[in-house]
């Protein structure tokens, strides 16, 4: 089954589900009151906007440049920073390191980039225990699912749902209230914290200027994957970099908000590299593993690169009502919604992952939140546009627009255009074609009636006004 | 003012009492309304499904229909905005560019045009209903066309103006997106149906005649009966 | 070639090709509406409140010393244990069995605490936030680990802004910075399950401020 096939049975599927909807749809309204409510406290949301921008923009333009400062002021702290060209190598280098300091367990906080390299797999391949802290993730992770959203991982269940699982999985009591099921997660998961071998996280912002860091959570355990096991291993993006600390004064506040509706998340932590001199506790090792996996490749699109200004935040996934329609499962892919669509063409190819450009109304919503003002809806209509200049797009569609440019080419074609058009409509309603699987126009048809092509159009009225005033009276 | 006037190929086809109703209100307050009947279509259908060299040879036509127009007035937000927002992108590196441009900044969506050109709030216009306004996704983001369209309808006699909830969601055309994902615009299309439902209007009133299609389509398959009207209609009754 | 040498590579090939058009100069502006001097505490006190912190303002020594007993007791904080600076020290000098870390604590020790007592580096007013390190918290573990979490402050230790907070950080750092440094922003808390708020997901449950006026 091709990518677009999957994607269409499943979205089918995941639309008839009422109850996923309703969850979802419910997450969502809930986020944006929140939202609505912390914009109010900014002075000028859209400078700040403009402001983030600008300070992702000077970080990709000159990407070379700060990536190789955060190398050498992170190296000097006594953090090894690692290259890995795609998924495979950084797995690898990760495998490495379990294997040297000897690993056996692994604990995890939230790092999308984890998904996009398939870690735990690779992990549990060659026998490393790994478990995710983070709760959505956790609850994702005894589920055997991926996370539905990249902020917020099991959104689309119910307390009732998660109940049950940890009742399957874990013994806990089937009326378990989100307060119990959190305790017993804190509960469980302190005993992998303890036990752990090597902690790895993510990281939201690398910054150049002091080679640290920087992780954003609300629940602690991040702090908790970077302070206890003996080795801490983090994963970040390429395009994760900011050029100075004092970047993070706008982004830690703004991500916040776009996030999940909070002033300022929980915990906002800087790590630059392990344990010191004289500290009492602290990881032994620690290592940035800095993964290009396509972003090198977008990059090189100059039209497109401001998609690597992106600090995953879902915003654009909560506004979007295709997300929200179809959910993050359809997508089948590491990132979902708007954001997704645009970057994984780059990153996995554009003839297979095109249709999720198509996917979308292009209403704008996305744009419109993205804190960092990237032109979501305006990448997906040029994902489109590679996609027919690559000749991905079937021959139908082609001689379609083909027909349809002639048709517009003169006054004379597209009212002769038109005036089949009537025949054809007035012929299919006579035979009782329209909305029948003979169609032509059925996926039109086939839910919503369709309009009837007037009898006189505007310019036949037009013309006939102009010719009865220029007769005499 | 001299208005050349952008009916899209949609509206002259199946919504021609909207371009009517267009040239009924300019004219009533006054104004010259002339149609270039040399043209057909600003190219958006080809330009948001990538074939952007057919839509530039479109469009080219289109320049050459309203070259030397004063002001172009189209009962459209997304049609206007494909030329002013996009024509930019459109022909960058264009012999053409330049014209384009200067294209672009003389164009208007028509309440925008009655609304922030004009100046105006009330037409004269007299509509006795309930109505509620659907932001269609390209007025609304693209042009920044909000406050205008209520402020017309507030002045208009009679009419009893109610709130949708939400009133600035997608309504799911979205051009062909309509046809290449059917069940997904759908989807989106119900949703927009029943928040019309809950709002109690008797009409749903939009600046933009695709987004209407698609209500009106999905209305009728739900035995609605509320009924769709463009801006332009509300307006031009007396 | 090794992985380093190929993506800078590729990164500089990438950037050769120059970008349609620069972003428009974005005003420096703030974000923010300016908090008077006055407004800070207040404000800190209401978005520390707000997060479900608890603040304390003690106007003389004995009064903290009294009110830290008062919690541990009205708690239950049977073992507590604190930071060895003087602030951490006096703070629980009322609370039997508290106890004074030693250099050799380890993390995974701090585990079987009820209660941490760390000092911080600043208090950011408008977020409500704690800003401490592994200098002035005394480890990493000490303030994430024991199911409460005490901070101790000065009233001069309040800033406006997380601009500000930085800027104290790396005057007071310079480029030796601690490993670590986090802003605490209420205590520990997920929404992961349908939205309903829960404290206490890993991090501390319960996040105490006391602020020593004097």
């Amino acid at each position: 089954m091709s990518s677009v096939s999957r994607f269409v049975a499943e979205s089918r599927r995941r639309m008839a589900d009422a109850h996923e909807r309703a969850t979802v749809l419910k997450a969502t309204a809930t986020y944006t009151s929140k939202v609505a409510e912390t914009k109010a406290s900014f002075l000028d949301w859209a400078t700040g906007r403009r402001q983030l921008h600008q300070r992702k923009w000077e970080a990709i333009h000159r990407l070379d440049f700060h990536l190789e400062t955060f190398e050498r002021r992170a190296t000097a702290r006594g953090a090894r920073v690692h290259w890995a060209e795609d998924a495979a190598q950084a797995c690898e280098i990760i495998l490495e390191i379990c294997h040297r300091t000897g690993a056996q367990k692994a604990v995890k906080s939230k790092s999308m980039i984890t998904e996009e390299i398939h870690l735990n797999a690779a992990l549990e391949e060659h026998g490393i225990a790994v478990v995710e802290s983070d709760l959505g993730e956790y609850i994702a992770q005894i589920r055997g699912e991926p996370p539905y959203h990249i902020v917020t991982p099991v959104m689309q269940l119910t307390k009732e749902e998660i109940a049950a699982t940890f009742h399957e999985k874990l013994g806990a009591p089937r009326d378990a209230t989100a307060e119990d099921l959190t305790k017993t997660a804190r509960r469980v998961l302190r005993e992998v914290f303890l036990a752990a071998d090597v902690g790895v996280t993510g990281a939201n912002f690398l910054v150049a200027e002091t080679g640290m860091i920087a992780i954003t959570e609300n629940e602690g355990n991040a702090r908790l994957v970077s302070t206890l096991p003996r080795v801490h291993i983090a994963v970040a993006g390429l395009e994760k970099v900011v050029p100075r600390l004092e970047d993070l004064a706008g982004f830690l506040p703004m991500l916040a908000v776009s996030g999940t509706g909070q002033q300022l998340t929980g915990y906002n932590t800087l790590l630059g590299g392990p344990r010191q001199q004289g500290e009492t506790d602290g990881p032994e090792e620690m290592h940035v593993i800095l993964l290009d996996n396509g972003r090198t490749r977008l990059l090189a699109d100059a039209e497109q690169r401001e998609a690597l200004h992106c600090i995953r935040c879902g915003a654009c996934l909560n506004v979007c009502p295709v997300f929200k329609g179809v959910g993050g499962f359809s997508y089948d892919t590491t990132y979902q919604g708007p954001i997704g669509s645009v970057i994984t063409p780059h990153f996995r190819g554009l003839r297979e992952w095109k249709h999720l450009s198509y996917a979308s109304s292009l209403c704008g919503a996305c744009s419109e939140v993205c804190p960092v003002h990237i032109d979501l809806h305006q990448h997906l209509l040029r994902n489109r546009r590679n996609a027919v200049d690559a000749g991905h797009v079937g021959a139908v569609e082609w001689i379609a627009f083909r027909f349809w440019a002639w048709a517009m080419r003169s006054p004379f074609a597209y009212e002769l255009a038109a005036r089949a058009g009537r025949i054809a409509q007035r012929l299919s309603r006579l035979l009782g074609v329209e909305g029948s699987l003979l169609d032509p126009a059925r996926a039109w048809t086939a839910r919503r009636a369709a309009p009837t092509l007037a009898p006189e159009s505007f310019r036949e009225w037009w013309r006939k006004r102009k010719a009865s005033e220029r007769k005499p009276s | 003012m001299r208005i050349a006037l952008f009916i899209p190929c949609f509206i002259d086809q199946l919504y021609p009492k909207v371009g009517i109703s267009v040239v009924r209100v300019l004219e009533r307050l006054g104004h010259e309304v002339d149609f270039p009947e040399d043209q057909t279509c600003c190219g958006q259908p080809a330009f948001n499904s990538g074939h952007w060299d057919l839509a530039r040879d479109t469009a080219c036509s289109f320049l050459d229909a309203f070259a030397g127009a004063e002001a172009i007035v189209a009962p459209s937000g997304s049609c206007t905005a494909m030329v002013r927002n996009y024509y930019g992108e459109l022909f960058r590196g264009h012999v053409r560019e330049a014209e384009a441009a200067a294209l672009a900044e003389r164009s208007w969506e028509f309440g925008d045009f009655l609304h922030r050109k004009l100046g105006l709030t009330d037409v004269g216009a007299r509509f006795p209903g309930k109505v509620t306004w659907h932001d269609a996704c390209h007025g609304l983001r693209e042009l920044g066309i909000r406050e205008g369209p209520r402020k017309l309808l507030g002045a208009v006699r009679g009419l009893s103006f109610v709130e949708m909830q939400p009133s600035d969601e997608c309504c799911g055309f979205g051009g062909t997106f309509s046809a290449k994902f059917p069940e997904i615009s759908c989807r989106m299309g119900e949703a927009k149906a029943r928040a019309i439902e809950e709002s109690g209007a008797e009409y749903v009133a939009s600046g933009d005649s695709s987004c209407l299609m698609q209500i009106a389509g999905i209305l009728a398959r739900r035995g609605s009966s509320a009924k769709i009207i463009h801006l332009a209609e509300i307006l031009a009754s007396t | 070639m090794n992985s380093r040498d190929a993506i800078l590579g590729r990164i500089r090939a990438a950037l050769r090709a120059p970008a349609p058009h620069a972003p428009a100069p974005a005003l420096a502006a703030e974000l923010f509406p300016p908090l008077r001097a006055d407004e800070a505490l207040p404000r800190f006190a209401r978005e520390f409140a707000a997060l479900k912190g608890v603040f304390h303002r003690s106007p003389d020594a004995n009064d903290a010393r009294a009110w830290v007993a008062g919690l541990a007791a009205r708690r239950g904080f049977a073992r507590v244990a604190a930071a060895p600076d003087d602030l951490c020290r006096d703070a629980v000098s009322g609370v039997p069995g508290a106890q004074t870390l030693e250099r050799e604590a380890c993390g995974a020790q701090l585990a079987s605490f009820d209660l941490g007592v760390t000092a911080c580096d600043c208090l950011v007013a408008r977020t409500g936030s704690i800003v401490l390190t592994a200098q002035s918290g005394f480890g990493r573990a000490l303030s994430v680990l024991p199911p409460a979490h005490l901070v101790v402050a000065r009233r001069a230790q309040l800033v406006g802004e997380i601009r500000e907070a930085l800027q104290l950080l790396e005057l007071r750092h310079g480029k030796m910075w601690p490993s670590m440094a986090t802003f605490i922003t209420g205590p520990s808390r997920t929404a992961d399950i349908e939205k309903i708020l829960v404290l206490g997901a890993h991090g501390p449950r319960e996040l105490y401020l006391l602020l020593l006026d004097f």
